[in-house]
């Protein structure tokens, strides 16, 4: 990718570098034209550089990501590539006897380990220090420190401990604020053992070996004698411990994933008649690393990329504001017998140079912008029930791949550019005449033609496969292809245009809301078409209407010289002004959109806490080795009532998969009914939320989802689950499957991660003897409150590694960092607006030059200088509210309509953020007249004599 | 003989580019009696236009003094020489320098506004104005639409709409053909007749020819200062 990303640039550069090796009067031209005026190539290269900045800063992001779930993988499976898993201890001997004598080319280390959930203690100096969920590694030290060849990746060193001592991680020594020679008590399986501590292990490999998601890994490792002796026996209500042999692909702790499949084969014959479940561990956790990262990537790059059509308008602004200044000049070099190709080549070339400094200089402040983002995200994702390091990396391949993406876009904007402005009349050019309307009406007819039958034909289609691009795309582009058919006759084209503008802006706002269908499961890049077909439509019908809409301001002060004057340019230059508006309407219409989202949201949270928790109040999770008795937390002071759930991980394939993805299932009883479980999403075929669980409690064909089954997690692409999606639900580790039916939506439920609903019964069937209660939903007596309850259940029930939690304290956490995210997104976007004030800086300080002899003439005839510097203020203020009116009203009619008419924003309520969208709004005005300033005193001080003076 | 309307006192401009200095007026004495029209010539480079945007108040002087309907008009603020400029003048360019976003009827009502008159008013007198220079029928156009003649009437209309006490005109015929420079020359002619004050600076010799009085500048100085009317109007441009 790095060699192809480069190859493409220096590929488009040919010409450049040709005009600067072999044509020396253009190389003249081009170099010293950038270099003639150095701020204004400063401001034309900071003014280009920030596209590029937004691009970086997604790949930086997403690359953070990546690399941040590549650690995960690291830490937690070092040199492990396959997870065989066994179903009970007689088994797992059986397979390890069998594994242990594998020799493959592809493989490299086998190693038998087994775990169990275990709570921890520690007591020094009348203190106590707990770690509840932690576990128990039993594995042979010498045999792991060998495992893969790489004695660093596994995180093990030594003989191992003996008896009655242990190994522990980095994690839980941190925890329990322990040290080697400290002893440490561990419960398991309701005996208690106590400990010392040998060493002190990394979080890696081995040493760190954990299947869940979480960074920390809180281990103690034993040697297998060790191990049964901590068992103790168990309890009836006790999961087993976990049974599983790894293995080693040759090849490094990344570059084993090549030889997944090849010793998925291997280990299958080895294991032949044990029918073992293989689990590709690694390659699942660097795929889900890629997936997550490219997410990220493009959330950020979809978002951004409002901002960079922006950056581009931006360019075209700037490159026409150059080619306006040496239009005399041009006109000259034409003159004298300059070929039109020669004049877009120097043009062309200069560009070149311009797009190469911006362009590198937008990618390291993308790399500094990437960082930032990567530090408050950081922030963001770590919660009391959330931890997730990122870690800060700079991939070649991503630099090389976002530079490639902004100099393309950048060079291709100016070629275009300067084709475009260098299509001059000589004479015009010389004398500063301006260039009349073109005339090119049958063109624009047969183009107008093509369109509109192109959009017809695609709208046809669009409707009746309900595709989201063509409902979209289809009639806008049939509107656009009648505009020059409407335009035709003079006396009527800025209404019957302004129709089908208008017509434009209605469809793309409603055509989601009508087509539902469409929208469901639709790529996030579709609202970035809508987003500027919206902008584009009103950009066009207010453009074509500034006549009406000047009327109608000046009636606000009619007397007023600055407010006419500021109007008289805006109102005139439709073009001019049209580009500089769309570039705040595109900016302001994501900030708003992801403001009044986020707004809406958070709204929602009283009652999302009320769906989730049904008629509970606290959530107690306990350690599956050592399970809370339900009598006794039912006995417990404060406590009404108690509905024990049993959570595992199953692995579930819908249409479109071919291999499972693990996902977390909750299975419940009776109980969980009779005391209110969580109101539901959809309640699907049946007529009440009761109707509904008892339904799937009984019939172990019927499942619950959330609605973001298995998104993110190995799930189709764009896929969301409903009622009546087909599922097949497998146990990982016996393989034994069924197919169900989704019957019903459940809430989502954030940190709680109930993940998938589904009858206990059914649920042994499936997963046998391991599936445990081992999560209670508490019901609390009237007058408790849920916090301090909590609190007093993790204390007193410690030994059975009891973590609990107000189940409204959980879901507040959870929207705590969505709307840290969507603050994140919009600090991000906020980037975006400084390409609009740099653009209005742009059209002011172009205006301030162009208008010289103007400015001069009125200070001539009485204008004071305050009311120049004032009418500029009020063109620029006209712009921006004018671009800010249009991207905030688009956003929330957009958000209006997809909220009252589809249901793909779920249960949220439309609402509108006055307050943020005010001083968003305020702020974007007021930065804009800031940026003003300096072009308006420049005005001001304009001396009517040294600006009218042409001789003498 | 009325009372003058400009009094010039050894006005000194100084044009200074780095370490160079250029001096475009040396020490200038001139008189022009209200209701005079002058007319100024000169070779290019000479310094006519400077003289004019100096004792017009447009530009600083380095020296001297100059008095304008008798205020000393360099003694005052920029923001009162400017209320005086809208109040009392009217200025004519060779660019017609028209305010291009405007219709014809905005830019002459421009300087009246600025004067104080009220919208109505100010809009009736710039029609009347614009009539009275014959483009009654053009009021709605901008100027990029209108023929150079034309905007030069709208400039010259600009600069009588607000009945001032002295015109100044620049070049007003230099981007003209010699018949639009021959009309406007005769409508500018026909308002000095009813008493407007009119400095004109000028190359042509056929323009000179229709003021009371020449003055011919060189190197910053006035080198000769003669009444006109009986003189013959040559009849080609030298």
């Amino acid at each position: 990718m790095t060699f192809g990303a480069i190859g493409i640039c220096v590929l488009l550069s040919l010409p450049f570098l040709y005009v600067i090796a072999r044509k020396p009067v253009l190389r003249r031209m081009a170099f010293r034209n950038a270099t003639r005026r150095p701020r204004e190539a400063a401001l034309v290269v900071v003014g280009s550089m920030l596209g590029a900045a937004i691009i970086t800063g997604s790949f930086v992001v997403g690359d953070a990501m990546n690399a941040s779930i590549r650690q995960v993988a690291h830490e937690h499976l070092g040199p492990v590539d396959e997870l065989v898993l066994a179903p009970d201890q007689a088994t797992w001997q059986l397979l390890s006897g069998r594994l242990i004598w594998l020799r493959n080319p592809n493989v490299d280390g086998v190693l038998p380990i087994e775990t169990m959930a275990a709570g921890v203690s520690f007591y020094k100096g009348g203190r106590v220090t707990s770690a509840p969920s932690s576990q128990v590694v039993g594995v042979d030290f010498p045999a792991a420190g060998r495992f893969g060849r790489d004695a660093g990746a596994t995180g093990i060193s030594g003989a191992g401990p003996k008896t009655g001592h242990a190994a522990i991680t980095s994690d839980l020594a941190k925890t329990l604020g322990a040290h080697a020679g400290d002893t440490i008590d561990v419960s398991a399986y309701g005996s208690r053992s106590k400990l010392i501590v040998d060493a002190v292990f990394p979080r890696r490999g081995i040493a760190g070996f954990n299947l869940g998601q979480q960074q920390e890994s809180r281990n103690v490792i034993v040697p297998p004698s060790a191990f049964d002796a901590i068992r103790g026996v168990a309890s009836a209500y006790a999961a087993p411990p976990d049974y599983a042999v790894l293995v080693s692909n040759r090849g490094g702790v990344e570059g084993g994933v090549a030889r997944t499949a090849a010793a998925s084969s291997a280990i299958r014959r080895a294991a032949a008649g044990l029918n073992p479940q293989i689990v590709e561990i690694k390659r699942i956790a660097l795929d889900q690393a890629d997936a997550t990262g490219k997410g990220f990537t493009q959330m950020f790059s979809t978002m951004g990329s409002f901002g960079v059509i922006a950056g581009l308008l931006l360019l075209v602004q700037l490159f026409v504001m150059l080619a306006a200044e040496r239009r005399p000049e041009l006109g000259m070099a034409r003159a004298v017998g300059m070929r039109r190709s020669w004049l877009v080549g120097a043009f062309a070339t200069e560009g070149w140079l311009y797009a190469l400094a911006a362009t590198l200089l937008g990618t390291v402040v993308g790399i500094g912008l990437g960082r930032a983002l990567v530090a408050v995200s950081e922030q963001a994702f770590n919660t009391e029930h959330n931890q997730l390091r990122l870690y800060f990396v700079l991939r070649p391949a991503s630099l090389a791949e976002s530079f490639a993406i902004a100099f393309v876009i950048a060079l291709l904007t100016i070629v275009f550019t300067s084709s475009r402005v260098s299509r001059l009349n000589i004479i015009r050019a010389i004398r500063e005449i301006p260039e009349p309307p073109t005339q090119r009406r049958r063109r624009w007819i047969v183009a107008g033609g093509a369109a509109g039958l192109l959009g017809a034909f695609w709208t046809v289609s669009a409707v009746g496969s309900t595709e989201p691009l063509g409902l979209l795309l289809g009639p806008t582009l049939l509107l656009f292809g009648l505009a020059p058919f409407a335009a035709r006759s003079s006396r009527r084209a800025a209404g019957r245009v302004s129709a089908l503008a208008a017509a434009a802006v209605a469809w793309a706002a409603v055509a989601f809301a009508l087509f539902p269908a469409a929208a469901e499961g639709a790529p996030v890049t579709i609202y970035v078409v809508q987003g500027i077909v919206l902008v584009g439509g009103a950009v066009m019908l207010v453009a074509l209407q500034q006549e009406r809409i000047g009327a109608a301001i000046k009636r606000v002060n009619p007397h007023s010289l600055p407010f006419r004057l500021g109007l008289a340019y805006p109102l005139a230059r439709r073009s001019r002004t049209g580009l500089t508006v769309a570039m705040y309407a595109l900016v302001v219409f994501i900030l708003t959109f992801i403001t009044t989202i986020s707004h809406m949201i958070d709204r929602q949270k009283a009652d999302a806490t009320a769906s989730v928790r049904g008629g509970y109040a606290v959530l107690v999770d306990s350690s599956a080795a050592n399970p809370i008795p339900v009598g006794d937390l039912q006995a417990y002071h404060g406590v009404r009532a108690v509905a024990p759930v049993a959570r595992t991980s199953g692995s579930f394939t819908v249409a479109g998969m071919s291999k499972p993805a693990p996902w977390n299932l909750t299975a419940f009883d009776d109980r969980f009914i009779r005391n209110g479980a969580p109101r539901l999403d959809d309640n699907g075929r049946f007529p009440t939320d009761a109707a509904a669980w008892r339904a799937v409690l009984t019939n172990p064909n019927l499942i619950m989802v959330e609605s973001t089954f298995l998104q993110g997690s190995g799930g189709p692409p764009n896929f969301k689950a409903s009622v009546g999606t087909a599922i097949r639900l497998e146990d990982p580790t016996t393989g034994r499957s069924r197919d169900v039916t989704v019957a019903a939506i459940a809430p989502q439920d954030g940190f709680i991660a109930s993940g998938a609903f589904y009858g206990l019964n059914g649920a042994r069937q499936l997963f046998g003897a391991r599936l445990v209660p081992t999560r209670y939903y508490v019901k609390s007596a009237r007058g408790e409150e849920p916090t301090s309850l909590a609190s007093s259940i993790q204390g007193h029930f410690l030994d059975n590694g009891a973590s609990a939690s107000s189940i409204r304290d959980l879901t507040n956490e959870s929207f705590r960092m969505t709307t840290q995210i969507f603050q994140l997104f919009e600090g991000y976007l906020a980037l975006g607006l400084l390409i609009g004030i740099a653009g209005i800086a742009v059209v002011m300080i172009r205006a301030v030059r162009e208008r010289r002899r103007a400015i001069g003439t009125l200070r001539a005839i009485g204008f004071g200088s305050r009311v120049v510097g004032r009418s500029f203020a009020i063109e620029t203020a006209f712009i921006a509210v004018e671009g800010t009116m249009i991207g905030a009203s688009l956003a929330l009619l957009t958000l209006y309509t997809l909220v009252t008419n589809s249901d793909a924003m779920g249960d949220v309520s439309f609402s509108v953020p006055y307050v943020p969208l005010l001083v968003l709004l305020v702020g974007t005005v007021a930065a804009s007249l800031l940026a003003t300033v300096a072009p308006a005193v420049s005005a001001a001080r304009i001396r009517p004599a040294v600006a009218l003076r042409t001789t003498d | 003989m009325s009372s003058p309307i400009l009094v010039a006192d050894s006005v000194r401009k100084v044009y200074r580019t780095g370490s160079d200095e250029v001096v475009a007026l040396d020490g200038v004495d001139l008189t022009v009696a209200g209701g005079e029209f002058l007319a100024v010539m000169g070779p290019s480079g000479s310094g006519k236009t400077t003289l004019l945007n100096c004792v017009s108040g447009l530009d600083e002087i380095d020296g001297g003094r100059v008095l304008v309907d008798g205020l000393s008009i360099h003694e005052l603020s920029d923001s009162e020489r400017t209320k005086h400029r809208a109040r009392e003048m009217g200025f004519i360019f060779q660019a017609f320098n028209l305010i291009p976003v405007f219709t014809v009827t905005e830019n002459v009502e421009l300087p009246l506004l600025l004067a104080g008159m009220k919208e109505h008013d100010a809009r009736a007198r710039a029609r009347a104005t614009l009539a009275r220079v014959g483009l009654g029928h053009r009021l709605d156009r901008r100027p990029p639409e209108l023929s150079g003649g034309e905007q030069q009437r709208v400039a010259i209309a600009r600069a009588l709409a607000g009945r001032p006490r002295v015109v100044w005109a620049d070049e007003p015929t230099g981007n003209l053909d010699s018949e639009m420079a021959a009309k406007v020359m005769e409508l500018l002619g026909e308002l000095h007749k009813e008493g407007l004050s009119l400095i004109l600076v000028t190359h042509d010799p056929t323009v000179a020819a229709h003021a009371d009085r020449l003055i011919t500048v060189r190197d910053g100085r006035i080198v000769a200062d003669e009444p006109l009317g009986t003189a013959p109007v040559p009849t080609t441009v030298p």
